[in-house]
């Protein structure tokens, strides 16, 4: 694979803001988004087994962005875990719970790990532990052995489920 | 998994403070003991913490690296002329660029206990992905044509990877040169890095005064710590024409002082940033190839370099976990009182010396702790071999150790029909007992804090050790419990060195400056919890600054599970002198004695019973409205020849398959005595994150090398660790001891609990079906053929 001087655009609905990015020929995804900015998105193993550089992509949904050409991005929406901030800045439950349980160490798997559990909470409000393990069997995590993150997940769904039930089921 | 028993950080209010008016925000979650959120964690949580690779490198240079592909080779010459010619390649450098002085990348103070055996880059290469020439190029593509068009004239040379091999007459010799600090008894001739022996009582006495004596062989193999972040460097010379390295390390002093030695450059004309950091795990204790290389790049092209490894060069390249042979030879009479125990390791160390000794020496030293044995013996040697070298690993040495002496104490309770709980608490290391030191530590080993015993009992209720392990539904299915007991330490005696500065700003909070190492395990969250606990501050007064080698004073950083215990000392030395400063100040303005004020719950108070907050206190110091302008520091530092010993006692539950051999760990049980848990939910984090990775070495993780030296995995895919849906029901119970010189009572907890899973899990395979597997990993093959075996 040769580079050439020759850049590419895409544009890319990112965390809802619009961004056009410059990509390289044969350009990941993942690194097209390190390059402009991204940098919450980790570049953890390059080879799609890690799950660090996990992003939601569109109807895909999560997707290991170290895997995907950039360049079959375009137009798409985006979201990396810098969306789980809401509109005024607030931390998501998801990530309220993994402070409260002590379930981020170095940090380095957690924006993956995080769209991991956004991705499962978002299709089931009420996930066994087991169902945990499993929407998490994509993401190496090296520190915490994964249980802080499990409780965390389901303390968060836990959350989402009391706040829907007085506000009366919007998310 | 058993639910979290965290301290309720949320809004529960402390004991009101003494005094009014203080203006010191939130007395919440102030102090040691409480599960406080990581001072770090907002931005581990929001994806804005920024480690070494996140930062704008449009205009970097990029660094690339050519690789051996030789286990064992003279450079001959290497021809640079093609590679330098294309455009946009900034610098090309060979063995012939870089200085000729030796050294070791082993992080621990100069000169640190290993041979000076290596360069920059080396004239003879002795593993596979050694590098042998460097390119700093405008583009990847560019780096990498440059790399092809490089021409190595290797003098290939006779390799040797087993290390009983190395050490025959006929091996090739790794290091013939002469080199400077070599260690204990080294016979580089026939690639012996170090030989060693350590006796205390009588060894052959006390094997006379035993009824029975056992003896058993135990392997360990090649893993590697696999942070998550991969070795990263990012070099530039800054404004004041200094060297500055960005950079994945652990020990961001150690690494200043090693770069700066290596190019003989001033220590002040050298910055080292640690900004979050990936993961470490021991392999970021050295300075490793890459940042000297970095280094290298940049001082020749006064440009900014990047060299980031890819996830396949970590792993071939990184230093490893050393495969060790361990015998043990251990007498024990028939009422269980074990009367003399020989351990003797080989240790295969790859390459390079680096933590040859200190590993080998730790490997047996700490497991035969657990047992004061009065005749006791340790032999072992660590021997060169072309494979990549060994290095720190969490569990340094002791999880090998730890395999072998936990798995043999089943086998001696065995040889005279003795429970192994029982065999233990019969010999077991009580309070006031002494641990067994190496014989050049200074240690004062007299233990203050064990709660080893209380680990065990702790365990056995929880799983339910007398009852025994439930029946399965299936006859095909056995069941066992396994039981291995650890220890640790809390530093190296007379080598660590920690000091701290601690600034109250005229708001009334802390800057604390220290340079310990964080890489994930809490560090500089537990320094602001000591510094906050000293003044009964809230965490959130208090910032640790910890990333830069300009703004801390020394700290060695983190390895040997040293930081609470050493940096936390300090830190609370620091606290405390600020706070006597406070007490002088105080008692100057109200013309009193300084004995007489106290300062508590961010108020200083004065002997009539009134108080000021210490933010009122720090602002009217800085107006200088009572006097000359005054902003307080106090410093503390910390040097000790004493290393207090965490102790776990870890339980395994198992299930075969005594048809296939296939075999689930069903349950680990987790009891761990790390004196008072300064922050309980990061405590538990620790004990279980080492215990999952323990697990992985017990069960996958192999990094093996063919006869030739190739590493034969070829990126992370083959590299098994574990994932969310292999966990076992995990449980943990903090034991808590009381150790009279750690900070609040503090010992150690990264490294303990990696100890025990392997010999757990292979006592509960053995208390299954009768298999006694004696090789790391465990796999369901080795235990079929064991089945087959006993049929």
């Amino acid at each position: 694979m040769r580079k050439n001087e020759s850049a590419d655009t895409i544009q890319l609905h990112i965390d809802g803001e619009s961004e056009q990015f410059d990509i390289e020929p044969g350009e990941t995804l993942m690194s097209a988004l390190r390059r402009a900015g991204h940098y919450s998105v980790k570049n953890g193993c390059d080879e799609g087994v890690c799950g660090a550089c996990n992003v939601i992509l569109g109807d895909e949904g999560l997707t290991r962005s170290c895997l995907i050409p950039a360049v079959s991005c375009d137009g798409a929406e985006v979201m990396t875990v810098e969306g789980l901030l809401d509109d005024e800045g607030e931390l998501h439950p998801l990530q309220e719970a993994f402070l409260d349980h002590g379930a981020a160490q170095c940090g380095y798997c957690i924006p993956g790990v995080l769209l991991s559990g956004y991705d499962l909470l978002q299709r089931n409000r009420d996930p066994t532990e087991e169902e945990i393990a499993d929407a998490l069997s994509g993401n190496i995590c090296r520190c915490t052995g994964y249980v802080q993150q499990i409780e965390a997940i389901q303390a968060a769904a836990e959350r989402l489920r009391d706040v829907e039930s007085t506000v009366g089921g919007e998310s | 998994m058993t639910p979290p028993e965290l301290a309720n950080d949320d809004d529960e209010p402390e004991e009101p403070g003494v005094g009014s008016g203080r203006a010191t925000a939130g007395a919440t979650t102030t102090a040691v003991g409480e599960s406080v959120e990581k001072v770090d964690g907002w931005g581990l949580v929001t994806g804005k913490a920024r480690y070494t690779d996140d930062i704008p490198t449009a205009n970097a240079l990029e660094g690339r690296l050519l690789r051996s592909p030789h286990p064992h080779a003279r450079v001959r010459s290497v021809d640079t002329e093609a590679a330098e010619a294309l455009d946009g390649v900034e610098a090309v450098l060979t063995h012939e660029d870089v200085p000729d002085e030796r050294f070791t990348r082993t992080g621990f103070p100069y000169p640190a206990p290993a041979p000076f055996d290596e360069r920059v880059l080396n004239e003879r290469v002795r593993h596979v992905g050694e590098p042998v020439a460097a390119v700093a190029a405008r583009s990847v593509d560019t780096a990498e044509r440059a790399l092809e068009a490089i021409d190595v004239d290797y003098e290939v040379l006779e390799c040797v990877v087993d290390p009983e091999e190395a050490m025959t007459p006929d091996a090739p010799t790794l290091h013939p040169e002469p080199y400077e600090n070599p260690q204990e008894n080294a016979a580089p001739q026939r690639n012996v890095v170090c030989e060693t022996r350590h006796e205390e009582g009588d060894i052959e006495a006390g094997f006379e005064q035993a009824d029975a004596v056992i003896e058993g062989e135990y392997e360990s193999q090649i893993v590697q710590q696999l942070p998550m972040e991969t070795n990263t460097t990012i070099a530039w010379i800054d404004d004041r024409e200094r060297l500055v390295l960005r950079t994945t390390t652990q020990v961001s002093h150690i690494c200043r002082d090693k770069i700066a030695r290596a190019f003989d450059l001033n220590r002040t004309d050298v910055k080292v940033i640690k900004p979050r950091v990936g993961g470490g795990f021991g392999v970021r204790q050295d300075t490793v190839p890459n940042q000297f290389i970095c280094a290298a790049l940049a001082l020749a092209t006064g440009r900014r370099v990047r060299l980031k490894n890819t996830r396949k060069e970590d792993l071939h390249v990184s230093q490893t976990r050393h495969a060790q042979t361990v015998e043990i030879k251990t007498g024990v009479r028939e009422d269980g009182t074990i009367t003399a125990m020989h351990v003797d390791i080989t240790s295969n160390t790859g390459a390079y010396g680096c933590h040859a000794l200190a590993v080998l020496s730790n490997a047996a030293h700490e497991p035969m702790s657990v047992y004061p044995v009065e005749n006791r013996l340790f032999t072992g040697r660590a021997v060169y071999t072309n494979i990549t070298p060994g290095g720190a690993m969490r569990g340094y040495g002791a999880v090998q150790g730890t395999f072998g002496v936990e798995s043999h104490i089943d086998a001696v309770a065995d040889a005279i029909g003795m429970g192994p709980v029982e065999l233990r608490r019969h010999n077991v290391i009580t309070e006031g007992e002494e641990s067994f030191e190496p014989p050049n530590s200074e240690s004062k080993s007299k233990l203050e804090s064990v709660g080893v015993s209380e680990c065990l009992d702790r365990a056995c209720g929880a799983i339910g050790w007398s009852d025994g392990p439930d029946r399965p539904n299936e006859d095909r299915y056995e069941r066992g419990y396994g039981v291995a007991l650890s220890m640790a330490k809390s530093g190296v005696p007379n080598s660590e060195y920690s000091r701290c500065s601690i600034t109250l700003e005229d708001d009334g909070t802390l800057t604390v400056r220290i340079g310990v190492g964080d890489t994930g395990q809490g560090s500089e969250t537990v320094m602001g919890q000591i510094a906050a606990s000293v003044f009964g501050l809230d965490i959130g007064s208090v910032h640790v600054k910890a990333d830069d080698t300009d703004a801390t004073p020394w700290d060695n950083g983190a390895y040997a599970s040293s930081t609470t215990y050493i940096s936390g000392n300090a830190t609370e030395k620091a606290a405390r002198d600020l706070a006597e400063t406070v007490r002088e100040l105080a008692a100057e303005w109200h013309d009193t004695d300084p004995g007489a004020i106290e300062v508590a719950d961010g108020d200083v108070v004065f002997p009539d019973g009134t108080s000021t907050s210490l933010e009122s206190f720090a602002a009217e110091a800085f107006e200088g409205v009572r006097g000359p302008k005054r902003r307080l520091i106090g410093t503390g530092e910390h040097f000790t020849a004493l290393s207090p010993k965490p102790f776990a006692a870890q339980l395994a539950e198992v299930e075969v398959d005594t048809e296939t051999g296939e075999f689930e760990v069903l349950r680990l049980v987790n009891s761990v005595d790390c004196g008072q848990a300064l922050n309980p939910a990061n405590v538990r984090g620790q004990i279980i994150g080492g215990a999952i990775m323990g697990l992985g070495q017990t069960l996958s993780e192999t990094l093996s090398f063919d006869e030739d030296g190739t590493p034969e995995i070829r990126g992370l895919r083959d590299y098994e660790v574990i994932h969310a849906p292999d966990l076992p029901d995990i449980e943990t119970e903090i034991v808590e001891t009381y150790e009279p010189t750690g900070p609040y009572g503090a010992k150690s907890v990264g490294e303990v609990s990696v100890l025990g899973p392997s010999p757990a899990v292979a006592n509960a395979v053995n208390d299954a079906v009768g298999v006694r597997i004696t090789e790391l990993p465990i796999t369901a093959a080795k235990v079929r053929d064991g089945l087959e075996e006993g049929r």
